[in-house]
């Protein structure tokens, strides 16, 4: 499965792990990386190779290779929640909760992607909220942050109320686009 | 203002267009939380008062961020139909039904399995009052006949300047009333631990 891996340079591994994988190597049609087919692994109990041993072999210390999973894994997470939500029928929690928009989940869906790289600390947890809003939180004691993704004339826009250091920060209404995170709370979730 | 106005208001007879929490507030030309003075049935043990333990069950793993602290989007409901609690007296059986409903709540929408995480105690009164003494959330007596200690809280929706204002209020109400549920009750003393069974193990 690793056959391709280069044992000697850590960058060229990594790249390996979230570079698409060969259609003959894919085992199934939703694994597309080398680092989804690990957790895959790992998920079914039939991983034969540790971590560890990936590291050592890549010399990459363990930490870091955890680290890039862990960051797989959350993806994966985020994504099968909203994968969830999008079905939600009206009534799903209490009589009068409300099912997502579907423009508003695939937009939450994009908003994973952009959230993927950062530290663990400051990977929400998504859920959806009584009115039907995708809803991404960070409580991580430094930062609290309150992220939904709603749709407004057709169109994704977020809003977000935050508390960094005793400063309270809310923006509404910010035009959500494709290209990445809007700046300000791109420093919020660096800070 | 009367008990009939207050369950007509609860049982979303009129605008059906508002929201619970705003038909309450609306009973009484926008006087805060009208209906706590009443019972919205015949089954309640009257209105809830102040020093009265509440009860409001958490359940995983809908309920935490991945830091394990509760996540603020399950308070939503205050600004709906009002979050479910059970006040002091309710049986075993009311924390059971309550359970069960949760459980099957979530299968019947194929969301993930509930189990129960803990149970924010709490006395009304301290969810009733902000600092300076204006309200924050109405305790009502909703009592129905299988579970007569029912209470629901709800939010009153303030008149804000603007929707945006609005939504920023609300936000730091949520954060708020999850700042201020801190305790939890011992699950190993409540009714001889019955309820762990629903802990995950």
């Amino acid at each position: 499965m690793i056959a391709t891996l280069d044992t000697t340079n850590p960058d060229t591994f990594i790249n390996y792990l979230t570079q698409p994988l060969a259609q003959e190597e894919r085992v199934a049609s939703d694994i597309v990386t080398p680092i989804e087919y690990l957790i895959a692994q790992i998920n079914v109990g039939q991983i034969t190779f540790s971590p560890t041993c990936i590291a050592s072999a890549a010399h990459m210390s363990p930490t870091k290779l955890k680290s890039s999973i862990s960051t797989e894994v959350w993806r994966t997470v985020a994504l099968d929640a909203l994968e969830k939500f999008r079905h939600f029928q009206p009534g799903w929690d209490g009589l009068d909760a409300s099912p997502p928009e579907p423009l508003a989940i695939e937009a939450a869906e994009t908003l994973c992607v952009f959230l993927t790289p950062f530290s663990h600390q400051r990977r929400p947890r998504v859920s959806l909220d009584a009115f039907g809003v995708p809803t991404f939180v960070i409580s991580d004691g430094e930062l609290y942050l309150h992220l939904t993704v709603e749709i407004v004339d057709g169109l994704p826009v977020l809003a977000w109320y935050a508390e960094y250091n005793g400063t309270e920060y809310f923006e509404d209404n910010v035009a959500f686009h494709n290209d990445g995170l809007p700046t300000e709370l791109l420093q919020l979730l660096l800070a | 203002m009367t008990c009939e106005k207050c369950r007509a208001a609860y049982n979303e007879v009129g605008d059906e267009q508002k929201q619970t929490a705003e038909r309450m507030q609306d009973v009484d030309n926008g006087r805060p939380c009208p209906c706590e003075e009443h019972c919205m049935s015949d089954y309640s043990a009257g209105p809830v008062r102040d020093e009265e333990t509440i009860h409001f069950l958490l359940t995983e793993p809908q309920a935490l961020t991945q830091d394990g602290e509760i996540d603020p989007t399950i308070f939503m409901q205050m600004y709906r139909s009002g979050l479910s609690s059970l006040r002091e007296g309710a049986s075993l059986r009311e924390y059971e039904l309550t359970m069960d409903e949760l459980i099957e709540t979530s299968r019947a929408a194929k969301n993930e399995d509930r189990s129960l995480h803990s149970i924010l105690e709490f006395p009304a009164g301290s969810v009733r009052f902000n600092e300076d003494a204006s309200r924050f959330l109405c305790v009502f007596d909703t009592a129905t006949a299988e579970k007569p200690s029912h209470v629901d809280l709800m939010a009153q929706p303030k008149n804000a300047e603007s929707k945006t204002q609005m939504k920023k209020l609300q936000r730091k109400s949520l954060k708020k009333l999850r700042d201020l549920l801190t305790q939890t009750a011992d699950l190993s003393e409540l009714f001889d631990g019955n309820l762990q069974r629903y802990m995950k193990h």
